[in-house]
């Protein structure tokens, strides 16, 4: 009887200390990104994209009533044991109120595991179809999946480039097994052959044997799926050494800069696609860019698009639910609204997918990707 | 000189709380063939190892052949007339006889890289030098036959032959020989007996060594050891009838 | 049979480029007894290296052995304050978190001077590839082999040759007697450390071009190495070369004619059989006391 009334005492104290704290205190978002490793230039440009939603969102008076957005950082190395440890630790150590978390798939899933049912989790542009198809009710995805990409992707491939066969090398990770999932069943619809497929370790150090074997095949396509962009650039070298490929193709939504200037110009005339093109942005896209490239001095790629938006849509939705950490009430309105971002109105289906309004066929061109063809997603 | 090749004088060596060493005295006249034997744990090995500039004792004087050996790097030490062979094999495995021998001679040489590569003067008398010693030492230590094989195919006798060996092309004014007979049959045994009477003229001999008829065939006196502190200094015989060495013997199973 | 021929050529070019990690790793471990994690982070530097003097204006064939006389000054730098104190003759257990700890120094050194992203290191060898009777030979990847055979023959001489090479060989074979033959062992083990870094810095410095600089370029090349030094007997140079040509041709051959995805995992079993059938790798020699 006395314990119960001093645990009511207790929670009374915290009923009325909390407001008056709240009104000061800033939401801390956790931000896990790569920021060393072989993918720390994602890193790099997410934090980018990150800190100017940021600095947007305070600018304009904060949430809530005028609480800041406060992002605290972890890096995940690139690896999923390091992302794992960096989500534990913003949770239990800072006592963030969200996490945005997601680069690379498999590195995501092992996070989602952590954040399932426990946290508000957004994955900015991590892919595979894994990640949120466990049904987690408060996870949320702003990259389109792996499968909707590549099928519009595929059958860009299968019958405007109608290749007669397909050589595919990729590295062995969870976003591939996705990509060539679907590649197998739109290219079982038509009648494109598929020459080979050679899955690499990640700790492969040269492709001069694999696509010597590729090149045997006698493929008039060659499509990599890769999202390092080091080794993105190694590869195209090896394969423009080795004579290269009547045709050329590269995963969606994992050329940027960073891979195609190391290459030497080994990548022109790559074909990929993506969700974002900086070339030809009109409107509040247009915008955005140049604010970004205004102040970073270099201009915004995919990577810091999307982190920009999560930071905004996850500040949006504690803005409009009221609250930071109802996390039930705050995925609701997730669901429940559009969001407007540079791309244009977003919405969250109910496994917590965004589909993006527009989709882009890019074709490597000088030191960027140029813009081919325009897809308007249903 | 003072006419002792080693003067040692409250010797210590502590790591950390262990004390393996309590206040060692030993002087060995210049010219002599002395043992050092103990249990196994009495610190011998320690003292050895001080001895040759290898470890740093923590307190107690040591001066062997005049050196202050504490303050010395231990190649220092090597090039000024100390030697000394291991208790197991300590040659060059992957490498020839007389590449062994050629190993320990490099510190003496004079010629340059320049020389060497131009095959120079310098170099040449070098290298017959070396050749007038190696042969001799061979000659010694009965490798002569063995010189182009590698270490490693010797049988374990004469590969204890070849570490004194090795140790014989420096000249070396002390040589301390840790456990040379261990594990040797009875003809190495006394083979090895009669080398070590045979380079002992013009040099100091200090033995470690666990087979007590070796010892008293070759040495003048010997330190006994038990526990990190010395227990008597006489003759073989009498040292091993002292009723303390008698008591440390019998109350361990050290004697193999 | 062109495809035979094309993977051996493959093979071989590849293992000459192994065979120069390798052979800095085995140096330092002969002679040291010390497991140098912070290999990759050497090569990389060697990389780096090239690509900054590149950028101030030297042409790329004489920023090679420029970038490798800087690898090899932070590398002394390294050996006289941290290695040398903390390492020799502590064992193969503390090296392992110390080299570690300076991998990982180096690396996040990399990221707050140069950045994350990775760079292209120029080469006149470029793209360029040559097409001999219908095979396909990158320019990059010739220079590579030739320099890697070049530098390693010559070190090789320098071995048997050079008084300094022969105590190397005594260091490694038997330190504690090399000391009472009268050499300078913690000289030869400096020597030895140098040595082997600047292969590291070379290997990065040649092999940049060909998979560009970033931070962690190392540690793929250093895994690979680690198998060649394995099979080929730890610290033993021969060895290293031997490996590296097994591992080389094994790669490319099964990339070619078995699978792709389990050509990493071929140099790990390669490895264990060795290790099963003999222990001490294909030239190394069986484990010495080290008393």
């Amino acid at each position: 009887m006395k314990l119960r009334a001093k645990a009511a005492l207790a929670a009374l104290a915290v009923l009325v200390a909390t407001p008056a704290a709240q009104a000061a205190d800033p939401v801390k978002i956790g931000m896990v990104l790569p920021l060393t490793g072989p993918t720390a230039g994602y890193g790099k440009d997410g934090k980018l994209g990150a800190d100017m939603a940021a600095a947007e969102i305070n600018a304009a008076g904060g949430i809530l009533d005028g609480r800041e957005i406060e992002l605290v950082y972890e890096d995940e190395k690139g690896a999923p044991q390091d992302g794992v440890a960096a989500v534990q630790k913003l949770m239990t150590r800072e006592r963030v109120q969200a996490i945005i978390a997601g680069m690379n798939s498999s590195i995501t899933l092992a996070e989602s595991a952590i954040t399932k049912n426990r946290i508000l989790h957004v994955n900015p542009a991590a892919q595979a179809d894994a990640i949120t198809a466990q049904g987690s009710p408060w996870l949320f995805q702003i990259n389109n999946t792996a499968s909707t990409n590549a099928t519009i992707f595929h059958t860009y491939l299968t019958e405007q480039m109608a290749p007669k066969a397909i050589a595919v090398m990729g590295e062995n990770t969870e976003f591939n097994k996705a990509v060539l999932e679907n590649l197998r069943e739109i290219v079982g619809e038509s009648s494109v052959e598929l020459a080979e497929i050679a899955t690499y370790d990640g700790a492969t150090t040269d492709f001069t044997s694999i696509i010597t074997r590729l090149k045997s095949t006698g493929a008039d396509m060659i499509y990599v799926i890769d999202a390092y962009p080091a080794r993105t650039a190694q590869i195209w070298k090896q394969i423009r050494q080795q004579g290269g490929f009547p045709m050329e193709a590269h995963a969606v939504g994992t050329v940027q800069r960073s891979a195609i200037v190391p290459a030497e110009g080994a990548m022109e005339g790559v074909i990929t696609a993506d969700i974002f093109i900086a070339e030809g942005a009109t409107g509040d896209m247009a915008r955005f860019i140049d604010r970004f490239t205004e102040q970073n001095g270099v201009a915004p790629n995919k990577v810091s698009l999307v982190v920009y938006e999560a930071v905004k849509v996850v500040a949006g939705a504690m803005d409009k639910a009221g609250s930071a950490d109802d996390y039930a009430l705050i995925s609701d309105t997730l669901r429940g609204n559009v969001w407007t971002t540079p791309r244009g109105a977003l919405s969250f289906d109910d496994n917590g997918r965004a589909k993006a309004p527009y989709f882009y066929i890019h074709k490597v061109t000088g030191e960027d990707v140029g813009l081919l063809d325009t897809f308007e997603v249903e | 000189m003072t006419g002792w090749a080693v003067e040692a004088a409250g010797v210590e060596k502590r790591y950390g709380g262990v004390t393996a060493l309590k206040g060692v005295d030993l002087r060995i006249p210049e010219g002599a063939i002395h043992g050092l034997i103990g249990p196994n744990g009495a610190g011998k090995s320690t003292l050895f190892d001080i001895l040759c500039g290898i470890t740093k004792p923590s307190g107690g004087r040591v001066s062997v052949l005049g050196m202050d050996v504490a303050a010395l790097p231990a190649h220092h030490v090597a090039r000024r007339g100390v030697g000394r062979t291991f208790q197991r094999t300590a040659t060059f495995r992957d490498s020839t006889v007389r590449e062994n021998l050629l190993f320990a001679s490099y510190g003496r040489m004079r010629h340059s890289v320049l020389q060497r590569m131009a095959r120079a003067p310098a170099w040449r008398e070098d290298m017959a030098a070396f050749e007038t010693r190696a042969d001799a030492v061979l000659e010694t230590c009965g490798l002569a036959h063995l010189s182009d094989q590698p270490a490693a195919a010797l049988a374990y006798g004469t590969q204890r032959r070849l570490a004194v060996a090795v140790m014989l092309m420096n000249d070396p004014k002390i040589l301390f020989l840790d456990e040379p007979v261990a594990g040797m049959n009875d003809a190495e045994t006394a083979e090895f007996i009669a080398l070590v009477r045979d380079i002992a003229r013009g040099r100091t001999i200090v033995i470690v060594e666990h087979d007590m008829a070796a010892i008293g065939a070759l040495c003048s006196e010997v330190l006994v050891m038990v526990d990190g502190a010395q227990v008597v200094s006489d003759t073989p015989e009498r040292a091993l009838a002292h009723p303390d060495v008698v008591a440390a013997y019998l109350g361990t199973d050290a004697d193999d | 049979m062109d495809l035979l021929i094309q993977t051996l050529i493959n093979g071989l070019i590849l293992g000459a480029g192994y065979a120069l990690v390798a052979v800095g790793l085995t140096v330092i471990f002969g002679t040291l007894h010390i497991v140098n994690f912070a290999h990759g982070a050497f090569f990389a530097l060697g990389a780096y290296a090239t690509l900054l003097i590149e950028r101030a204006g030297a042409p790329y064939l004489l920023a090679i052995p420029l970038a490798v006389l800087c690898v090899a000054a932070i590398g002394f730098a390294l050996e006289a304050t941290i290695v040398r104190r903390a390492l020799y003759d502590q064992g193969e257990h503390g090296s392992i978190i110390v080299t570690f700890a300076i991998s990982q120094a180096i690396v996040a050194a990399i990221i707050l001077v140069v950045g994350p992203d990775p760079l292209p290191v120029p080469s006149p060898f470029g793209q360029t590839a040559v097409s001999v009777g219908g095979f396909f030979l990158s320019a990059q990847r010739i220079f590579i082999a030739a320099a890697s055979v070049a530098v390693l023959a010559g070190f090789a001489l320098w071995l048997r040759r050079s008084v300094k090479g022969q105590q190397i060989l005594a260091v490694s074979q038997n330190a504690r007697g090399a000391l009472y033959s009268g050499i300078n062992v913690p000289l030869i083990r400096s020597l030895s450390f140098l040595l082997g870094i600047a292969a590291a810095g070379l290997a990065g410095a040649l092999m940049g071009p060909m998979i560009s600089a970033f931070p962690t370029m190392g540690d793929a090349n250093v895994i690979v190495a680690f198998t060649v030094v394995i099979l080929g007997g730890l610290g033993s140079i021969g060895g290293a070369m031997l490996g590296a040509l097994v591992i080389g041709l094994g790669n490319a051959l099964f990339e070619t004619y078995v699978s792709v995805s389990w050509t990493p995992a071929l140099g790990w079993v390669l490895v264990i059989l060795v290790l099963l059938l003999r222990p001490q790798g294909l030239m190394g020699r069986a484990q010495l006391d080290r008393h």
